[in-house]
């Protein structure tokens, strides 16, 4: 059984069509990457998937659960997690709080914990915070876990959101551009942070990606995307040598 | 029962009418720039008052009119260098309260001048009942409609004639292009403010001329041009305008059906019913972004 | 708000002393056990008692606007419905103070959630402009009910908080009963805050979309954060109406939700201590200098105007982000325009699609 599969999702807004009858599936454990020129309808696509939008045609499966128009708490709490192609980060909470709040779909404590203080509420807050504290670790970040995110370094900020996102405990990761706007080193070191996600944490991932080094070293299995729809997809090595591949990509307008 | 429909009719367009000029001023600095401008009511108050001490003062009625529209948009500038062009980068709500400030200053000055009493405003020139049917209407009634007929379209040609008029509408579109198209966004966002006072004051002087003036006028005029924006549309002048009139007649017919005591009350219910409903309004075109 | 121990015990019981926050607590405790003897006259008792009753109603507005980022200018309504049906409870229909107490602040309650249904589905400026709507509203309704309310008469003769056969008429016991009621609030505001549900808060009101993608449900906490602070509003309410003896409508106004909304500023929306320091000032200023009541609204007008420019984060909001990175202050962070991002928290999800159908309007 595929961990997620989309059948024909489609999303208009007003007359441009941004997505287009897209079939697209991922295994458990798979890392596949999704390529295409910019307009091509990547983040769209990621945007449909957790609920930010409606598709306007089109289903969304995870595992054999039918998702499609959750809203997207609900996509979330269900194992769905992102990353986004512009930072959102909680600028003005710290490091290990904004880690924290990707543990909120996990916590059990209720209103009434929080304001009776009961011991569960404590243990789950210690736990949290524990949880977060690994979590910083694993991306190299628990020295500044109490500055205030907006504070960090481009770089920084990028491993954050990764942090803040594996702490919802997702079946599948998307992640969105995640190596934009850094150097050959910061970006390969995402990359093995990536290999080692899937490895350790065994979780699916997606991740777009304009950096072909990168994608090429890291995924298993790519689709491209062109004006919406699926042109090509493939092992990275096929893809690269795609025709309708290569041609989406020469006729984009710098 | 037929002359009392149509009588609360002409009240409601006699009344809708001021509140559609009040509007279209409120609307320049709401409908531009997205912020709700909460000193509108205050200003064209104190330019009101003003209007009346100079009348009171033997000023030539043309003159005393046009001074305290002017005196209105000064104010207007006042508040937009004050509350406004500081706190610019946050958006609305620093400003807005902010402007809140700014109307407090000016109703406690009013209050320390003219006091806290009710004032007629001195009568303009005379007014006679006339004869239409069955009905009998105040000649006031269709002067003012009169008025606030023809200084809207003044001031719909001013927006869309003149070069400053359409730099609003660009700006109000956009602030960056706009800037890059060579527009001086400070001097049209200075225009707009200046304008929505001057026109509010002239809509406070028809106001006054049909109710009485008083300190606390300010505050409900805010209100209601508030209330007729969100109806007619934002960011459309003509929705504005249209808004009024239908809040005017709206209001004569809930107080002559209903119940005149909550009126007001009425009034706002239907106005959130609208907000959730059809948030764009009649002819609206910009929906503020949902949180 | 990351140090969630301040006061823990560490490996070294002795340890506690050196803590000042230790000590301050210790102080503080013994003043306001003390404030009845301390206290000079009975004029600046009764205006302590105030600063006690308009606690909760800042809290509650810090909640709502600081917290949670929704600009609620309805407070007044609610503060209102707890002190009349408190009121009415205990006249008309006999209703003993405590339960009369919590009636008040449910039913307070019970209207925030309904006003908040709405107000979920409409954007940020209209929110504003429903919850002022709303205020109008209730102030018209208890203005003109003249059976339920005697509209401008008001309600005289309310009696003062009774429980069992103690009947608590001297400032001095209402003093501590009502610091009993509004520490239990700021207890609960407190714990609420520094947990997962104060973190959600942030969350949603600084980045709601994120917030979202974490599996923050945002309209349930929007709605239990409008419950929460409307159901202390309520409580407020009650307290006001069984001290002054008497509720009337114009106590009840957009004037007076505005002061709340100064006094969440005035402290430092998100600071909880602030709201405090904001009651305290905005309440006491004006009965203190009686000679300027007539200049009221002018300095009132002057502090907003001087407090938004020059210090938009009050007295105690944190302005430690600001200074780092040159980014602009909490609240201007806070409150920051789409067409000017500040960092990288303020893009709208439009700018990730790509400008697909050309340049978005921000309706979704």
């Amino acid at each position: 059984m595929d961990l997620i599969r989309s059948e024909k999702a489609t999303m208009d807004f007003g007359g441009v069509r941004a997505v287009d009858n897209v079939d697209f599936s991922v295994r458990h454990e798979q890392i596949v990457g999704i390529i295409g020129p910019n307009g091509s309808g990547k983040t769209t696509f990621f945007n449909i998937l957790t609920g930010i939008y409606r598709p306007t045609e089109g289903r969304f499966f995870l595992e054999d659960q039918d998702i499609t128009g959750w809203p997207s708490y609900r996509v979330a709490q269900a194992g769905i997690a992102r990353t986004f192609q512009n930072i959102r980060l909680f600028g003005n909470m710290s490091v290990v709080e904004n880690v924290m709040v990707g543990r909120h779909a996990r916590l059990k404590a209720t209103l009434i914990d929080v304001l009776f203080r009961t011991p569960s509420q404590k243990k789950d807050e210690n736990k949290a915070q524990k949880k977060a504290e690994d979590l910083l670790d694993f991306v190299g970040l628990l020295d500044k876990k109490e500055e205030y995110a907006a504070n960090l370094a481009y770089g920084e900020q990028r491993r954050l959101e990764l942090a803040r996102a594996i702490a919802t405990e997702p079946k599948l990761l998307l992640l969105d551009e995640p190596t934009a706007g850094m150097n050959p080193n910061e970006a390969h070191q995402i990359m093995e942070l990536i290999h080692t996600i899937r490895d350790t944490l065994k979780m699916s991932i997606v991740l777009i990606e304009h950096n072909m080094q990168v994608m090429m070293g890291t995924a298993e299995w790519i689709i491209a995307l062109d004006a919406g729809a699926k042109i090509a997809e493939g092992v990275p090595k096929d893809i690269q040598y795609n025709k309708k591949v290569i041609e989406a990509y020469l006729g984009e307008e710098e | 029962m037929d002359e009392y429909v149509v009588k609360q009719l002409i009240n409601g367009l006699a009344i809708g009418s001021i509140y559609a000029l009040i509007a279209v001023g409120y609307n320049m600095v709401y409908g531009m720039l997205g912020l709700i401008n909460f000193a509108h009511g205050d200003i064209y108050m104190f330019g009101t008052f003003m209007a009346m001490s100079l009348l009171l003062s033997h000023v030539p009625i043309p003159i005393a009119i046009l001074l305290a529209c002017i005196i209105g948009g000064a104010i207007g500038l006042i508040v937009e260098r004050l509350a406004y062009r500081p706190v610019r980068s946050a958006a609305r709500v620093v400003p807005m309260l902010s402007a809140v400030g700014v109307a407090f200053i000016f109703r406690n000055i009013a209050q320390l001048i003219w006091g806290t009493s009710t004032m007629p405003f001195p009568e303009l020139f005379p007014t006679r009942m006339i004869q239409l049917g069955d009905v009998q209407i105040n000649s006031l009634q269709i002067i003012i409609l009169a008025l606030a007929l023809s200084l809207t379209g003044i001031f719909a040609l001013i927006m869309n004639k003149t070069k400053m008029g359409k730099a609003t509408h660009s700006v109000s579109q956009d602030i960056p292009t706009s800037r890059l198209m060579g527009i001086n966004v400070n001097r049209t966002i200075q225009f707009v403010y200046f304008a929505g006072g001057f026109f509010g004051v002239a809509g406070g002087i028809l106001f006054s001329m049909t109710y009485a003036s008083w300190i606390g006028m300010g505050f409900l005029g805010t209100m209601k041009a508030w209330i007729a924006c969100v109806i007619g549309g934002i960011g459309s002048l003509k929705g504005a305008f249209i808004g009024g009139l239908l809040l005017g007649i709206s209001e004569a017919l809930i107080s002559g059906f209903i119940s005149s005591a909550y009126r007001d009350a009425i009034a706002y219910g239907l106005v959130m019913i609208v907000l959730v409903a059809w948030p764009k309004g009649i002819f609206g075109h910009h929906v503020p972004e949902k949180v | 708000m990351a140090n969630l121990n301040k006061l823990k015990i560490s490996n070294d019981p002795k340890s506690i002393f050196k803590n000042w926050r230790f000590w301050l607590a210790i102080i503080g405790t013994a003043i306001m056990i003390s404030v009845p003897e301390i206290v000079p006259n009975d004029y600046i008792f009764r205006i302590i008692i105030s600063v006690i009753i308009d606690i909760p109603l800042a809290l509650s507005q810090n909640l709502i606007t600081g917290f949670t980022g929704m600009l609620s200018l309805g407070q007044a309504a609610f503060y209102g419905i707890g002190a009349y049906t408190s009121s009415l409870l205990m006249m008309r229909l006999g209703v003993p103070w405590p339960l009369a107490l919590l009636l008040s602040g449910l039913l307070a309650c019970i209207f925030g959630i309904l006003l908040s249904f709405p107000c979920l589905r409409v954007g940020s400026d209209y929110l504003t402009l429903m919850t002022i709507g709303f205020g109008q509203i209730f102030y018209i309704v208890v203005l003109n009910w003249m059976d339920l309310t005697r509209g401008p008469m008001g309600l005289p003769g309310v009696p003062p908080p009774q429980i069992g056969s103690i009947v608590f008429k001297s400032p001095s016991s209402i003093y501590f009963l009502y610091l009993s009621i509004t520490g239990l609030c700021y207890l609960f505001t407190h714990r609420l805050t520094h947990s997962h549900v104060g973190r959600a808060l942030i969350a949603i009101r600084d980045n709601e979309t994120a917030a979202s993608a974490m599996g923050i449900n945002t309209a349930y906490y929007k709605v239990m954060i409008f419950a929460f602070g409307s159901f202390w509003a309520g409580i407020s309410g009650s307290m006001l109406a069984h001290f002054l003896n008497f509720v009337g409508p114009m106590t009840f106004t957009l004037n007076e939700s505005l002061l709340h909304m100064q006094m969440a500023i005035l402290g430092g929306l998100g600071s909880l201590p602030g709201s405090i320091l904001g009651a305290a000032i905005l309440v006491s200023l004006p009965q203190l200098f009686k000679p300027i009541y007539e200049y009221q609204l002018l300095l009132n007008g002057l502090l907003m105007v001087i407090l938004l420019i020059w210090r938009p984060q009050g007295i105690m909001g944190k302005s430690a982000v600001a200074k780092k990175v040159g980014q602009k202050s909490f609240l201007k962070q806070l409150f920051t325009r789409r067409d000017e991002p500040l960092g990288n928290t303020e893009a709208t999800i439009e700018d990730e699609s790509s400008n697909v159908g050309g340049k978005s309007n921000g309706s979704n």
